[in-house]
C-alpha cells in the first residue's frame, strides 16, 4: 500500500490531545442531591448495565480514536494495487441503438453506459488519470485524459446518444496506437448492436443494454469478421440471435427516392427492418412538408424485410418517410424511434453539360451522346441550351493542335483535353496508375490500356500527374493554367480506333463527371455520421453546408450553418488539397485529397444544403442501418471484464470515519441527554 | 440541581416587614379562631377555673369547698361544681437543620418563626430545637409576647450543619427533655434515610401533639437533568456516577412521591396532621392555610 500525500499521516498525532481533550470532556457535571437513598434504590436496579457504563466512555474514546486514523489515512489517498496503474480510456458507444431499452435498472443502454461510466470514474484510484471518447461512425474525442473526477462526470453527463450506425472502422484510430495499447487501459461500453465495431485485442468490453442481460459482446476477432459479412451473412446471423433478446423495434433499414423522366413522379424504394417476433401490420408515409405524399399500409415481417419498390406522384425536392402504427390500429412497441424516420432528397436530372471542339469532334460527341439516355448523366452541350456548357472536350488536333474553330476554347473553364501534342511518338507506352481511386480514372483499367499517339512529353510545372509511362512520360495529368482546369490525356482517340473501344466513353464520362464536380449518383439519403461529395464542388473547393428545417406550413424555410462538417477536417486542417496544384508534378495524390476535401459528413439525420460557388444542392442524411434497427446482439461469450468498481480507498475511509463518528455521537448524545 | 440559599436581606427575621406579616398573622389567628390559639383554650380536664363545667356526686377526698350546699339544702344529696380548668400549652417547633435543608431552611426558618409569634402571642410557651443527628436548642422555652424577637433572632442565627438528619434520636431527646403534653410542629423535607415513623410514633406515645410540616423544594422532587451526571449526596458527600434517561428520570420522580404517600399515610393513620408545602409557596399564605383549616390539629 502507497500513499498519494503520506504529509497526511502526520494528522495520527492529533490522537494525543484528542485523548486529553476527551479526558476532560467525558466528565459529568456534579449534580447535588437530598435523596441519595432514593437514587441509591434506582441505580442498584441498573447494576446490569455498569459494565457498558464504564466501558462507554473507552468506548467513545476508541472511536474517537478510530475515526481520526480512518481520515488521516484518507487525506493521505491509500492505494492498495500499484502494479495496474494505467490511464483509463472510456469509449462509449453512443450509436442508434443505444437509445433501446436496457434489460433492467430502467432507462436506455446508453443510461446503463452513462452509469457504468459514472461507477468507473468513481472507482478511480488517487491520481490515476481518465478519458472519455465516444464512438458510432468515429471515434470523438470527449474529455482528454484527466484526474478530476467532477470534470469526467460532467463530460459523462453532456453526453447523449447519436442517430449515427456504429461502422466497422471507427476504433480503428485506437487499433493504431501502440502506445495508447501499452500505456493506457481502453474499455469499450457497448451494447453491441449495429454494424459491430473492429475491435482491436486491447481493449477490454463492458457490455450494457440487452447485451450486459446476457452476455459480454463479442471479442476483436468475432467483430471484425461480422464486419466483412454479407448482407446474407448478417440475414443469417440475426436469425441465430434469440428474438428474446433484442427489443422490439421496427424501422428503416435503407430508403432511396428517384426522380422518373418526365420529374412529375417518384421512384421509392424502401426496405424495413423489424425484431418483433410477429409479423407487425404498419404503415409507411411518404411527406414533403406538411403534404402527405403517399400512405403505405404494409407488414412488416421479423428481420430484414425485403425491399418496396413503388411509385409515388412528386416533384424533385425535399421528402420525408416515416414508419408507424397505421392509423387507427393500436401502436406497436418500438425500442429506437430515431430509426422510424428516414430524410430523403428527390433530385432533379442534371447531366453535365459537354462541348466538344476540334475537327473531329463528331466521335466525340458520339461518346458523349452514349450517357445521354442514361438517366442524364451527362448531355451533349447545344446551341439553343441557355447554360454554357460545364466541361469542354478539345479533341486532339494535327501536330499543330489547332482546333477547328466552332467552340470556343473558352466556352469553359474545364477542359478536357485529348493529343497535348509535342514530344516523340511512343511506340508501346507502359501507364501506371500514380493516383489510386482518381474519380476521373476509376472506371478504366489503365495498365491495359495503350494509350494510342501518346508522346514522349513530361506535364507542364505545377500539373498533378495521374498516369505516368515507365519510360518517364506523362501520360494523364491535371493542371490549372490562368483559372482553368485540364485534364490531359497524352493519347489520340483517332490512332488505334480508340475512338471505338468503349474505354473511350468512359474516359470522357469520366473526366467530365470529375471536373463538373458530379459524383455519379448522388444519393437521395446517406446514413448519418457517413459522407457524401457534393456536386458541383470545383478541386479544392470546401461546400458550405446548412441544415435546413421546412416551416410546418410549407414553403419557408430555416437554414442554419453547420459547422465543421468537412471530412477532411478528422484527418488535417484541410490545407492539402489547395496546396496540391502548387506542388509540382511529383505531387501525385493531389486530386484525390481535393475530393476528399469537397466530401462532407453530415453528422446528424435530416436535410441539408450544400452550396459551392456554382450550384446549391440539397442533401439528406437518415438514422438508417438495418443492423441498428435490428438490435440484434452479437453475443458470443461471457468472459467477465475485470474493473476498477466501487469507491476508491479515500471514500470508503471517509464513510467508515463518519459512521464511527456517527456511532460515538449517538453514545455522546446518551451521555447529554440520556 | 444547585444549592442555593437565599440573600441577607431576604433572611432576615427581624425585619420590621417581616415582623409586620407576622402581626397580620396573630391578627388572622385572632379572628379565625375567635381568639382561641394553642394555649389560651380549654382543656378536657376538669378542674379549679373559674368557668362552670358541671355538677358531680361528691366523693371521698374531694374538695369540700366545691360542694354546693344550695343543692344540698334542697335534695340532701352532696354535689360538687365542677369547673374547665384553663392551661398553657407549650409548642415545640423541631427544625430540620442538615445539610439538606440548605436550600430550604430559610423558608422553614420563617415558618418556625411564624408559628412562635402565633404562639407568644397567645401566652404560650415556645421552644424550637434544631435536628440533625441530635437535638440542639434554638431558642429555650418562653413566654410571652415580648420575648418574641428573642425568638426570631435565636432563629436568625440557625445554620445548617453539615450532619445527617436523625429525627429519632432528636426525638428521643426531647421526649426526655419535656415530660409535660406539648404541641410538637417537625418541620423538615422528610428525606429521612432511616425513615419518619417511629420519630412520628415516640412523640404519640409520650402523649403530645403533632402537627408535621413537610418543606420540600423542586430539587427534592425533580430528577437533574437527562444525561451523565456526577450524584453527590448532600450530607455525605458521596458520589456516584448515573446515566439519567427517562426511565431513571421517572423513577426517582415516582420515588419521591411515593416517599411523600407514606408520609401522608402514616400521618393520617396516627391523627397526625401534616402540611406539605413547597418552597414557592410563600409562608404567610402556608400559616393562613394552616389557620383556615381550624389551626394545628390533626
Amino acid at each position: 500500500m502507497t500513499f498519494v500525500n503520506p504529509a497526511f499521516l502526520f494528522g495520527l498525532l492529533l490522537a494525543a490531545p484528542l485523548v486529553a481533550i476527551y479526558l476532560l470532556k467525558v466528565r459529568p457535571r456534579r449534580r447535588p442531591t437530598t435523596a441519595w437513598f432514593l437514587w441509591q434504590s434506582i441505580v442498584e436496579e441498573r447494576r446490569s448495565s455498569a459494565l457498558f457504563r464504564r466501558l462507554r466512555d473507552a468506548l467513545s474514546l476508541i472511536l474517537m480514536v478510530l475515526a481520526l486514523v480512518a481520515l488521516a489515512f484518507a487525506a493521505a489517498r491509500p492505494r492498495f494495487d500499484p502494479a495496474d496503474d494505467r490511464d483509463l480510456l472510456m469509449v462509449i458507444d453512443t450509436s442508434t441503438s443505444m437509445q433501446a431499452p436496457a434489460a433492467e435498472g430502467g432507462g436506455s443502454a446508453f443510461d446503463e453506459a452513462i452509469r457504468r461510466a459514472r461507477d468507473l470514474v468513481a472507482g478511480l484510484g488517487p491520481g490515476r488519470r481518465a478519458a472519455i471518447a465516444t464512438v458510432d461512425g468515429r471515434l470523438v474525442d470527449a474529455c482528454g485524459f484527466t484526474d478530476d473526477p467532477r470534470r469526467l462526470r460532467s463530460t459523462l453527463d453532456a453526453l447523449s446518444v447519436r442517430a449515427i450506425a456504429s461502422t466497422p472502422g471507427a476504433l480503428e484510430p485506437l487499433a493504431r496506437s501502440a502506445a495508447l495499447a501499452d500505456r493506457h487501459r481502453v474499455v469499450l461500453l457497448t451494447d453491441g448492436v449495429g454494424t459491430r465495431f473492429a475491435i482491436p485485442d486491447h481493449i477490454e468490453i463492458v457490455a450494457v443494454g440487452r447485451a450486459a442481460a446476457g452476455a459480454a459482446v463479442a471479442g476483436a476477432s468475432d467483430a471484425a469478421g461480422a464486419g466483412d459479412a454479407t448482407e446474407a451473412g448478417a440475414e443469417a446471423e440475426a436469425e441465430a440471435v434469440t428474438a428474446t433478446e433484442a427489443p422490439a423495434n421496427i424501422g428503416i433499414a435503407g430508403a432511396d427516392l428517384v426522380t422518373l423522366p418526365g420529374g412529375d413522379e417518384l421512384l421509392l424504394w424502401v426496405r424495413l427492418v423489424s425484431s418483433h417476433a410477429d409479423p407487425v401490420d404498419a404503415e409507411i408515409r411518404l411527406r414533403s412538408g406538411d403534404r402527405t405524399n403517399k400512405i403505405i399500409p404494409v407488414t412488416v415481417e421479423p428481420g430484414v424485410g425485403d425491399p418496396l419498390v413503388l411509385t409515388a406522384a412528386g416533384r424533385p425536392g425535399r421528402y420525408q418517410l416515416e414508419v408507424g402504427p397505421a392509423a387507427g390500429a393500436r401502436a406497436f412497441e418500438d425500442a429506437v424511434p430515431a430509426d422510424d424516420l428516414a430524410f430523403l432528397v428527390a433530385h432533379a436530372p442534371d447531366p453535365v453539360l459537354v462541348a466538344v471542339a476540334g475537327a473531329t469532334g463528331a466521335f466525340y460527341e458520339l461518346a458523349v451522346e452514349a450517357f445521354d439516355g442514361a438517366g442524364g448523366l451527362m448531355r451533349l452541350h447545344r446551341a439553343a441550351d441557355e447554360r454554357a456548357p460545364d466541361v469542354l472536350v478539345v479533341a486532339a488536333t494535327d501536330e499543330e493542335g489547332s482546333t477547328d474553330g466552332t467552340v470556343p476554347i473558352s466556352a469553359s473553364d474545364l477542359s478536357i483535353v485529348f493529343g497535348p501534342g509535342g514530344g516523340e511518338r511512343l511506340e508501346a507506352p507502359l501507364p501506371r496508375l500514380l493516383a489510386d481511386d482518381h474519380p476521373a480514372l476509376r472506371w478504366l483499367p489503365i495498365e491495359q490500356m495503350r494509350f494510342p499517339g501518346a508522346r514522349d512529353v513530361t506535364a507542364p510545372e505545377g500539373s498533378a500527374v495521374l498516369v505516368r509511362d515507365l519510360g518517364g512520360a506523362d501520360l494523364v495529368w491535371q493542371r490549372r493554367i490562368d483559372g482553368r482546369i485540364e485534364l490531359v490525356f497524352n493519347l489520340d482517340p483517332m490512332q488505334g480506333e480508340f475512338v471505338l473501344s468503349p474505354y473511350f466513353p468512359l474516359v470522357v464520362h469520366g473526366a467530365a463527371t470529375h471536373l463538373a464536380g458530379r459524383p455519379d449518383t448522388l444519393p437521395s439519403t446517406i446514413a448519418a455520421g457517413s459522407e457524401v461529395t457534393p456536386p458541383g464542388a470545383r478541386p479544392g473547393e470546401r461546400p458550405r453546408i446548412e441544415r435546413i428545417v421546412d416551416a410546418a406550413s410549407g414553403g419557408a424555410e430555416d437554414a442554419t450553418p453547420v459547422a465543421a462538417t468537412a471530412a477532411a477536417d478528422s484527418d488535417d486542417d484541410g490545407s492539402r488539397g489547395n496546396d496540391a496544384t502548387s506542388r509540382g508534378a511529383v505531387v501525385l495524390a493531389s486530386d484525390s485529397d481535393a475530393r476528399r476535401l469537397a466530401a462532407v459528413r453530415l453528422d446528424e439525420p435530416g436535410h441539408f444544403r450544400s452550396s459551392t460557388a456554382s450550384r446549391r444542392t440539397d442533401l439528406a442524411a437518415s438514422a438508417i442501418g438495418a443492423d441498428e434497427s435490428r438490435l440484434a446482439t452479437t453475443v458470443t461469450t461471457t468472459e467477465e471484464v475485470s474493473l476498477p468498481g466501487g469507491r476508491p480507498p479515500w471514500v470508503l475511509l471517509t464513510v467508515l470515519a463518519l459512521l464511527i463518528l456517527a456511532a460515538e455521537e449517538m453514545l455522546y448524545h446518551r451521555r447529554r441527554v440520556g | 440541581m444547585a444549592l442555593t440559599t437565599p440573600s441577607k436581606s431576604d433572611t432576615s427575621l427581624t425585619d420590621p416587614a417581616f415582623i409586620q406579616r407576622l402581626e397580620s398573622l396573630a391578627l388572622l389567628a385572632r379572628r379565625v379562631l375567635g381568639g382561641k390559639l394553642q394555649a389560651n383554650r380549654r382543656t378536657v380536664r376538669k378542674g379549679s377555673g373559674i368557668n362552670f363545667a358541671d355538677y358531680a356526686e361528691y366523693t371521698l377526698g374531694d374538695d369540700y369547698r366545691a360542694i354546693d350546699w344550695r343543692v344540698y339544702g334542697r335534695l340532701e344529696h352532696l354535689i360538687i361544681k365542677l369547673f374547665e380548668m384553663e392551661e398553657d400549652m407549650t409548642l415545640v417547633v423541631l427544625l430540620d437543620v442538615s445539610h439538606s435543608m440548605v436550600t430550604k431552611l430559610h423558608h422553614a426558618r420563617r415558618l418556625a418563626a411564624a408559628l412562635g409569634y402565633l404562639a407568644l402571642s397567645g401566652f404560650d410557651q415556645v421552644a424550637i430545637y434544631g435536628v440533625g443527628t441530635g437535638l440542639a436548642p434554638i431558642v429555650e422555652p418562653l413566654h410571652g409576647r415580648g420575648r418574641s424577637l428573642t425568638m426570631l433572632r435565636s432563629l436568625q442565627a440557625v445554620e445548617c450543619t453539615d450532619e445527617d438528619s436523625d429525627l429519632d434520636a432528636a426525638v428521643r431527646a426531647l421526649v426526655a427533655r419535656h415530660r409535660r403534653r406539648a404541641m410538637i410542629v417537625p418541620i423538615s423535607d422528610f428525606l429521612i434515610p432511616t425513615g419518619f415513623d417511629r420519630a412520628l410514633s415516640r412523640l404519640l406515645h409520650a402523649r403530645h401533639e403533632v402537627y408535621a410540616i413537610q418543606v420540600q423544594d423542586e430539587g427534592d422532587r425533580v430528577a437533574p437533568p437527562l444525561g451523565d451526571a456526577l450524584l453527590e449526596c448532600v450530607e455525605t458527600g458521596r458520589t456516584r456516577r448515573v446515566t439519567v434517561t427517562e426511565r431513571e428520570r421517572r423513577l426517582y420522580e415516582q420515588a419521591v412521591a411515593d416517599w411523600n404517600a407514606e408520609l401522608r399515610t402514616t400521618c393520617d393513620r396516627r391523627g397526625i396532621g401534616l402540611a406539605s408545602v413547597t418552597t414557592d409557596v410563600p409562608f404567610d399564605e402556608i400559616i393562613s392555610r394552616i389557620l383556615r383549616r381550624g389551626g394545628l390539629v390533626s
